[in-house]
């Protein structure tokens, strides 16, 4: 009935509300939503046509899933009353969004030969409930994201040589990438990854379990510490401007610890499983992580999840932090 | 009396620390375990099957590769925009 289409608005070089991007996407992005609302924001949820129609679509209720039932069918409906030359693209139209996809395609950096994970958030229970600090939105709710290691990258994940009772520490790099990028209070919404000075523990031990055939069990056991002090420059989404409640003196870190285990292919030359809980302490917080709202700076404990992740197309979305990850 | 014994059982894997053998594979492997505190942790931490249900939709996970399908196919594009991609960090 319809094609589902998630994206970001942020892109590598010019965001899709840029209105200097002047890439198909970008200008058919804006077409579709400046016919639905005229908001700074571009966030939302669009129904339209391949030629750049709005059939329907919302800001404001995009997560009232009544809503969006609603809006969903009335896009369909208007849809159908469509001629084909009103709804469909040119054929040399469409050959622009074809080229510029194969384009996009071949720009692409995800790690087929390395390691992904997936990594998911959410706060812990407080020993006691009623020092919750949130509304009822915010106790269920968890976020996401994915860490990203090329193949030479995820070897450092494995101490040398593969033999039974080998133990080494992962490259620091590669555990920083995790605590600066990785371990943040991302819960409630965006933060600011930690810069790299903000690194004050960045430990991660992997002892090789057991050996049978081509397959090795390892375990990993380590900690991460970030802290930061705000320096007087103010930066929106890491931290607050002054006023009721926010500390003189910001500061904001997490501590993690890290338990668990994976299972190396060495055929394969890929992990094959990952499990590894990180239970962390968080402190801080800002209006877009929503922590300022309800003065919710900590410290309180935040756990964070890293497991393999699937191999399907929207398992392949880049993490929040990949344009500080370096690569070229 | 079987709901009994089987979630004892299960309490009496979740508590037994350290390493345990299982078959990985078809390999009898010796994996090690995760504490009885972070395995429920981990349980805690990671979306129920309801809240990920979403992850059964077809996504297509750039605006340009749903206009290009919809073409295809002659169907109308839903598009969900965020700061964030919706489907990673949001």
């Amino acid at each position: 009935m319809l094609v589902p289409a998630a994206d970001a608005i942020e892109r590598p070089g010019k965001s899709l509300d840029d209105k200097t991007n002047t890439s198909f996407e970008g200008r058919l992005v804006r077409k579709i939503k400046t016919q639905c609302n005229d908001l700074g924001s571009y966030q939302g949820i669009f129904v339209a046509t391949p030629s750049g129609q709005l059939l329907a679509g919302t800001h404001h209720d995009a997560r009232d899933t009544r809503k969006v039932e609603k809006l969903l069918r009335a896009g369909l409906e208007k849809w159908k009353t469509l001629s084909p030359s009103d709804r469909l693209m040119t054929k040399d139209v469409f050959s622009k969004a074809v080229a510029e996809l194969a384009k996009e395609e071949g720009r692409k950096r995800y790690p087929d030969d390395g390691l992904v994970l997936s990594v998911i958030c959410r706060d812990l229970p407080l020993p006691n409930p009623k020092d919750f600090k949130g509304g009822n939105v915010h106790r269920k709710m968890y976020n996401q994201d994915y860490a990203w290691f090329r193949k030479s990258e995820a070897r450092a994940f494995l101490p040398e040589p593969l033999i039974k009772g080998a133990k080494q520490r992962v490259q620091r790099d590669v555990v920083e990438r995790l605590a600066r990028f990785h371990f943040v209070d991302l819960v409630r919404g965006h933060t600011s990854s930690y810069p790299q000075k903000a690194v004050e523990h960045a430990d991660l031990t992997a002892e090789v379990i057991d050996v049978k055939d081509h397959l090795v069990s390892l375990r990993y056991r380590g900690r991460t510490r970030t802290s930061e002090v705000h320096d007087g420059v103010h930066i929106e989404g890491k931290w607050n401007r002054p006023g009721p409640g926010i500390p003189k003196l910001q500061t904001r870190g997490v501590d993690a610890k890290l338990e668990g285990h994976a299972v190396y292919d060495q055929k394969a030359e890929k992990f094959v499983s990952f499990n590894v809980v990180v239970v962390t302490k968080r402190w801080g917080g800002n209006v877009y992580n929503a922590r300022a709202q309800f003065l919710d700076f900590g410290p309180t404990p935040m756990g964070i999840v890293l497991n393999l992740a699937g191999d399907n197309v929207a398992e392949q979305v880049p993490p929040l932090f990949f344009r500080s990850y370096g690569w070229n | 009396m079987s709901h009994f014994v089987t979630g004892t059982i299960a309490t009496l894997l979740l508590l037994v620390p350290g390493i345990g053998l299982y078959a990985f594979q078809g390999q009898s492997l010796t994996t090690p375990k995760l504490s009885a505190e972070n395995a429920k942790l981990r349980d805690l931490v990671l979306p129920n099957p309801s809240e990920a249900s979403y992850r059964t939709i077809p996504w297509r996970t750039s605006v340009l590769q749903g206009i290009v399908d919809a073409q295809k196919n002659d169907k109308p594009i839903m598009i969900y925009l965020m700061n964030g991609h919706p489907l990673g960090c949001t």
